[in-house]
């Protein structure tokens, strides 16, 4: 099942001469190539009025509007309501998710009484739920954190299950011979060896929960990055709208960065943590 | 019951889809303890499955196995016997050190746990790789390690099921010198299953011969340890268990 759910691969971001384009050596480096490359196109394309500034604002545009918000405290109140909500969201969905998973990795013979209702929600899209969950929990916050919830679940559902599953049968035979009870095979075998598994699951959902999140603040919000978005549309502020969009990316990529490094603290067996890859 | 592993007349059936399939037919056995015996036989003969018997993985159709009393303490799988599988089955997430402590967390006290790994990766040689995780170690390593796992659990009875078959031949001399040592300086109940003649004979104190779930022929070893088994006395003994497996045609190329 969660064969499906991959963690996507970095091009450029293995060890030198493993098949990839730029050495290790460029580090942070040549990960700013193509941004840099972007921004000097951006920025020579605005000064020769390539295209009109009202469709594609200056970087320099931008960057008032940046500054602008930051200085107010705008944009600090709008990045903390949305992270305080992917927060809240995706902890209920790790509650939720990670002990049902491993219930179902552990005895697929319930499967058959949840599977069914887990494949139709699987294939609703949170936002479709969007104005039913607003009927049902109102405008507030239940409403965005239900998203948040179904949009981060089966990422963290799926893979849970699918490590706990795939467990290899010959280590469990291990701790039989060498005397493990159920529960101390179940501690000290599944679960570890899921964690890897698991944390793709986490770091997915976490990936997830942004977009999930966006999305229901454009409908239904008075604060928030996806509001900010909103709001700057209705005004014709598209300097504010890459200004969000800007942020979004970049909380992004720190918080999958965040988990990276947690999960190479918690699966160093997994080799990235002794050979700093990231694939 | 004299010390050890009594078998009286096991079988093991496998259901197929269509029949079934024995995998051992009646198998009476002893094996006394201190002993080192070697199970030989070819693919399918049954060897892993009396192995798994033995080691609690599995329920025999029919028949009984009696452990002596120092044997089995306290009738728990695993309490007096322990298995090196044909793969290492290291635990992937912890070091060297972890996995051969691995059966003692919970069971004894830190100090000793220290104590006792310690002098088994010394007895292995493994001291220097014991922070290292088993994808790091090379396959005769990790093997090592697998029997360190086993040792620290101190069991009377160890079990090996082909533990040195996907080891280059040098790495396989070596570790089968180890394995000898350790059954002189152990003294425990030694039981490999192989289907090579060579390993066969420089290790056991008997071999024997499985073909088709069933004991075909037994042969004691009169020589200590450690063997060259090239040398001219062994010749005789090496035919007579080669013919024994493959059948005198076999070895004369069928003329």
């Amino acid at each position: 099942m969660a064969g499906m759910e991959k963690s996507q691969s970095w091009v450029g971001a293995g060890s030198e001469g493993e098949g990839t384009f730029f050495p290790a050596s460029f580090g942070l480096a040549g990960g700013l190539l193509f941004p840099l490359a972007a921004l000097i196109v951006w920025w020579i394309g605005s000064s020769l009025g390539l295209w009109n500034a009202f469709l594609l604002p200056s970087p320099a545009g931008v960057t008032r509007a940046a500054v602008k918000l930051a200085a107010s405290g705008e944009l600090l109140h709008h990045i903390l309501s949305s992270a305080l909500r992917i927060a809240w969201g995706f902890s209920l969905s790790c509650l939720t998710a990670f002990p049902l998973g491993v219930l179902l990795g552990v005895r697929p013979g319930l499967g058959r009484f949840f599977n069914p209702t887990l494949e139709f929600l699987r294939h609703v899209p949170p936002l479709a739920l969007l104005p039913m969950l607003i009927l049902w929990f109102g405008i507030g916050e239940a409403s965005k954190t239900a998203v948040i919830v179904l949009a981060t679940f089966f990422p963290v559902f799926l893979n849970t299950v699918d490590g706990v599953s795939r467990c290899d049968r010959k280590l469990i035979e291990v701790g039989r011979t060498l005397g493990l009870t159920e529960r101390e095979r179940f501690l000290r075998i599944i679960l570890p060896s899921s964690l890897p598994s698991v944390l793709t699951g986490l770091r997915l959902g976490l990936g997830y929960s942004w977009r999930a999140l966006i999305g229901a603040e454009l409908i239904a919000a008075s604060s928030g990055l996806g509001y900010l978005i909103h709001d700057a549309q209705a005004l014709s502020r598209s300097d504010v709208i890459v200004v969000a969009i800007l942020v979004m990316g970049v909380l992004g990529a720190l918080t999958d960065d965040l988990f990276f490094r947690l999960a190479r603290r918690l699966v160093p067996w997994r080799g990235e943590g002794r050979r700093g890859g990231r694939n | 019951m004299a010390g050890g592993i009594r078998l009286q007349g096991i079988t093991k059936r496998y259901p197929l889809a269509e029949g079934e399939i024995r995998a051992l037919d009646g198998l009476s056995l002893f094996f006394p303890k201190g002993s080192f015996t070697v199970v030989l036989g070819r693919s399918g003969s049954g060897k892993t499955t009396l192995l798994r018997l033995l080691a609690g993985l599995e329920e025999p159709t029919e028949g009984r196995i009696l452990f002596s009393e120092d044997v089995r303490r306290g009738g728990r799988c695993g309490d007096g016997v322990g298995i090196v599988f044909q793969e290492p089955r290291l635990m992937p997430w912890l070091t060297v050190e972890d996995n051969v402590a691995f059966a003692l967390k919970g069971r004894l006290e830190d100090a000793e746990i220290a104590a006792r790994t310690t002098s088994i990766l010394a007895l292995l040689g493994m001291e220097t790789f014991r922070s290292a995780y088993p994808d790091q170690l090379s396959g005769g390593m990790a093997q090592r390690v697998a029997l360190g796992r086993t040792l620290a659990f101190d069991p009377e009875v160890i079990l090996m099921d082909e533990p040195l078959g996907a080891l280059d031949y040098f790495t396989r001399r070596r570790l089968q010198g180890e394995i000898a040592g350790l059954h002189r300086e152990t003294g425990k109940t030694f039981l490999l299953v192989t289907h090579d003649v060579e390993e066969a004979l420089a290790l056991g104190d008997r071999v024997v011969v499985l073909e088709a779930g069933r004991v075909t022929d037994c042969f004691c070893i009169p020589f200590d340890r450690p063997r060259e088994t090239g040398c001219p006395e062994f010749l005789p003994l090496r035919r007579r268990v080669l013919e024994s497996i493959a059948g005198e045609q076999c070895l004369t190329g069928g003329h």
